[in-house]
């Protein structure tokens, strides 16, 4: 008996130590910096491209008498949120007016930007976009939707992670170690995690709807004006396709968290969720939030995904290829 | 001899620096230990709002400040229940100008954005826009002044114009099985004000 019980003590102790030993390597184990590399260039090129289209628009937008004028929008935010009324009145104290402060913010962000896309100084680059894109959704809080959302996120984590470490000028210019670090893998965890707890999130509330899973939400979605790209009111004769459409997205989405850490689901996976975000952006007109969620798992967990079908393809060869096994 | 010495203090700092953030051990395991408790707490934030885990909580005691200061900055403490539990309303807006020769221009979101926007991105915003600004009425009144103001202007129409009408009508699709059976699309007015430009 009581060497039973001493041996459930070793195993239970040995499970602990295992448990512990797993977490650390999952947590603290040094990693190659090239992913956190990759998503600060596409992180930063998307915003900056999001910045270019915006230029026709920004004025109507940003401007003191914006579709939402200032007054309004201020009254919207919180008290210790900074506004762009604040910027033009830090301005106009060096003579601009408030239309001048306006494009002069525009082309601050957009030389932010480029300088975190090309990771010069970028510890302050990615604290200036950050800053800047905080200002712009303070400024037009009623215009904000999910891209903004996502893309606040992803720079608020580049402010803070190391992604100068890989593809940028601190680099070349040797003023950041290439190095992996602990501090690079607790990165890549925490910008995986958090993308596991978005898409549980977002599966979970529409496994809770009865109308995803009768599929009307897809077909309002793709028939209502706000979204409505081609005509779709013959799915109302189909309604098993918008059904199928419908479990397939709740199917991955609510799936993500767990399949992302299976090597032999992730690449479908991911193929899955490409499929989801394409779609989104093709039917519903969507197309810089398709991209951006796209892009996003692509920094999280594109390098597994590359290894897998590196390893996939290697194992395929030596198959095909007996004598290589050699 | 000044300068040697600066050379020396920056290729030390150099080397501290490359030295903390090359291996997986740190030679500052307070800061290492910090850092990765705040991690933690950042992700059981997300995950208590995403799991609604902080709802009764949320809007009362001395965290509400904090908490709300710390989403507002990083957006990462919001719920990502996109199109759930169902595809909102759509709306329509539309705009009568009428000028002083006493001729009529309609304008309607449904038929295109272009005479607002130039650039198709920014049509999504006004999905928010128009959903938000439909909560309060006295938003939905500041709103629609300010936006017949800005329409005006980009149209380079105020000094021609005697008035305008702002009118918005929410649109509710069916569901497959009743739009089958012949129910139609329902339209609703919803707000409508009149403006009269100032004559002086």
């Amino acid at each position: 008996m009581s060497g039973a019980a001493g041996e459930t003590h070793a195993t239970r102790g040995t499970i602990q130590e295992r448990t512990r030993a797993a977490a650390i390597k999952f947590f603290c184990a040094p990693q190659s910096p090239a992913p956190l590399g990759v998503f600060r260039l596409l992180m930063a090129g998307l915003a900056l491209y999001q910045a270019l289209l915006w230029y026709g628009d920004w004025p109507a937008f940003f401007g003191p008498d914006a579709w939402v004028q200032w007054e309004i929008s201020r009254a919207l935010g919180q008290e210790w949120q900074i506004h762009l009324l604040h910027i033009a009145g830090f301005l106009m104290q060096f003579g601009f007016s408030a239309d001048q402060s306006v494009t002069i913010f525009y082309w601050a962000y957009v030389t932010f930007l480029v300088g975190l896309l090309l990771g010069w100084h970028t510890r302050v680059a990615a604290f200036l976009v950050c800053a800047s894109h905080w200002v712009i959704m303070n400024t037009v809080p009623m215009f904000v939707y999910g891209l903004d959302i996502f893309l606040q996120i992803a720079l608020f984590y580049l402010m803070v992670m190391p992604v100068a470490k890989a593809y940028s000028l601190d680099l070349w210019q040797g003023r950041v170690s290439p190095l992996p670090s602990w501090g690079v893998t607790l990165s890549r965890r925490v910008l995986q995690i958090h993308l596991c707890l978005v898409y549980i999130s977002s599966g979970y509330e529409k496994v809770l709807s009865p109308a995803w899973w009768s599929g009307n939400v897809i077909w309002r979605s793709l028939v209502q004006p706000d979204f409505r790209q081609y005509d779709f009111t013959w799915l109302a004769r189909f309604p098993w396709l918008a059904m199928l459409s419908s479990w397939f997205t709740m199917a991955v989405e609510t799936g993500y968290c767990v399949a992302m850490w299976v090597p032999r689901l992730r690449v479908f996976w991911m193929a899955g969720i490409i499929v989801l975000h394409l779609g989104i952006a093709l039917f519903l007109g969507l197309g810089l939030f398709g991209l951006i969620m796209i892009l996003l798992t692509i920094s999280a967990f594109g390098y597994e995904a590359w290894i897998d079908v590196k390893d996939t393809m290697r194992r395929a060869s030596v198959r095909f290829h007996p004598a290589a096994r050699v | 001899m000044q300068l040697a010495s600066k050379v020396f203090t920056a290729e030390k700092r150099i080397r501290r620096r490359l030295v903390t953030s090359s291996g997986g051990r740190s030679d500052r395991p307070l800061l290492q230990r910090t850092i990765y408790f705040v991690a933690f707490v950042h992700l059981a934030l997300v995950g208590a709002v995403v799991f609604h885990g902080v709802d009764p909580w949320a809007n009362q005691g001395w965290w509400q400040r904090p908490l709300g200061f710390w989403g507002g900055i990083n957006y990462s403490l919001w719920r990502f229940g996109f199109f759930s539990p169902d595809v909102g309303r759509s709306s329509e807006v539309e705009f009568k100008v009428t000028h002083k020769d006493g001729t009529i221009e309609k304008f309607s979101t449904l038929e295109s954005f272009r005479f607002f926007i130039k650039s198709h991105e920014s049509v999504n915003r006004f999905y928010g826009f128009r959903t938000q600004s439909s909560e309060n009425p006295v938003l939905q009144d500041l709103c629609a002044r300010s936006v017949v103001v800005r329409l005006l202007n980009e149209l380079g129409m105020s000094e021609d114009v005697n008035s305008v009408d702002y009118t918005v009508r929410t649109i509710r699709y069916p569901t497959m099985e009743a739009f089958r059976a012949g129910e139609g699309i329902a339209t609703k007015e919803f707000y409508s004000t009149h403006f009269v430009m100032d004559q002086k």
